[in-house]
């Protein structure tokens, strides 16, 4: 499994209800920022993935998918500099939403067991 | 911190997750009053609320138009100078931080699985210096009214020894 949901669950402090409450908003969020960076780099803006993938990033800290933290700040720096290539970027975006569809696939089932 | 003084908290952020964390954590675990908003416009439109303490996003929106956390800091400064404003930010740079400090920020927490505990010090630390306030104010307002006491029984005294040093002349 992707995530590590160690943090959530001592925050939580076994609260199933509130666990799946968290895990439900980080799929709904990752859901919503797929299309919307996935817009973001049709419109070949890269301030707005920017910000798109920042958000992520925090909510990536709290489900414990601390692997994909490098990543993500690669594309933040790539998407400051304005001589950065649009295709790297969106090969690393690839690399991080299939790693994200992946991660609230198997979050999915969490929610789901319990 | 707030268990014996209900204390008002603004919390403003644009992240669902983020929001919710901290609605539960903070309600959980002090006595407050927690206004959320998701933007800096709402939360400068709610002042007259007069929050103790507000915790705050850097980075509020996508719209270029609307306010940044810096923008919204500078605002509840300039309304009332004594608010203390925690900064909550995703980025880790130490120039960001001092950039809000400047501005008056009381502290600069990265959103991280660290943040909570670092936010329950800050708020400890905030309800502290509250209480402390609270504590000069009242002992501000007992010295004036000392004084005051003084004052009046300096002039009854005065008004007696008059009124008594003209009665014995009229006696005499």
């Amino acid at each position: 499994m992707l995530a590590n949901l160690d943090f959530l669950k001592s925050f939580t402090k076994g609260d199933v209800e509130k666990l799946n409450k968290y895990i439900s908003i980080f799929i709904d969020t990752v859901q919503q920022k797929d299309i919307e960076i996935k817009k973001a780099l049709e419109d070949k803006k890269k301030e707005v993935i920017k910000i798109h993938v920042h958000t992520l990033k925090s909510q990536c800290r709290y489900m414990g998918l601390n692997n994909l933290e490098p990543l993500i700040l690669q594309i933040e720096e790539a998407c400051g500099l304005e001589d950065s290539s649009l295709d790297a970027i969106a090969e690393q975006l690839s690399t991080l939403l299939a790693n994200l569809n992946q991660a609230i696939l198997e979050l999915g089932e969490v929610i789901q067991k319990k | 911190m707030a268990n014996k003084t209900e204390r008002t908290i603004f919390v403003i952020d644009d992240d669902s997750m983020q929001l919710q964390m901290l609605n539960d954590y903070l309600s959980q675990n002090y006595v407050i009053k927690i206004h959320q908003f998701k933007t800096g416009e709402e939360a400068i439109a709610n002042l007259h609320l007069n929050p103790d303490m507000v915790i705050l996003d850097y980075h509020l929106s996508l719209d270029n138009s609307a306010m940044n956390g810096v923008d919204v800091l500078k605002q509840i400064k300039i309304a009332n100078p004594s608010t203390n404003v925690i900064i909550l930010s995703g980025q880790d740079k130490i120039s960001v931080a001092v950039e809000c400090m400047k501005h008056g920020a009381y502290d600069y927490i990265v959103k991280s699985e660290s943040a909570f505990a670092r936010i329950e010090n800050a708020l400890a630390r905030i309800g502290e210096h509250l209480s402390t306030v609270n504590q000069l104010k009242i002992y501000k307002l007992g010295f004036r009214i000392a004084i005051a006491a003084i004052v009046i029984i300096s002039i009854i005294s005065i008004i007696l020894v008059k009124a008594g040093m003209a009665s014995a002349k009229y006696w005499a």
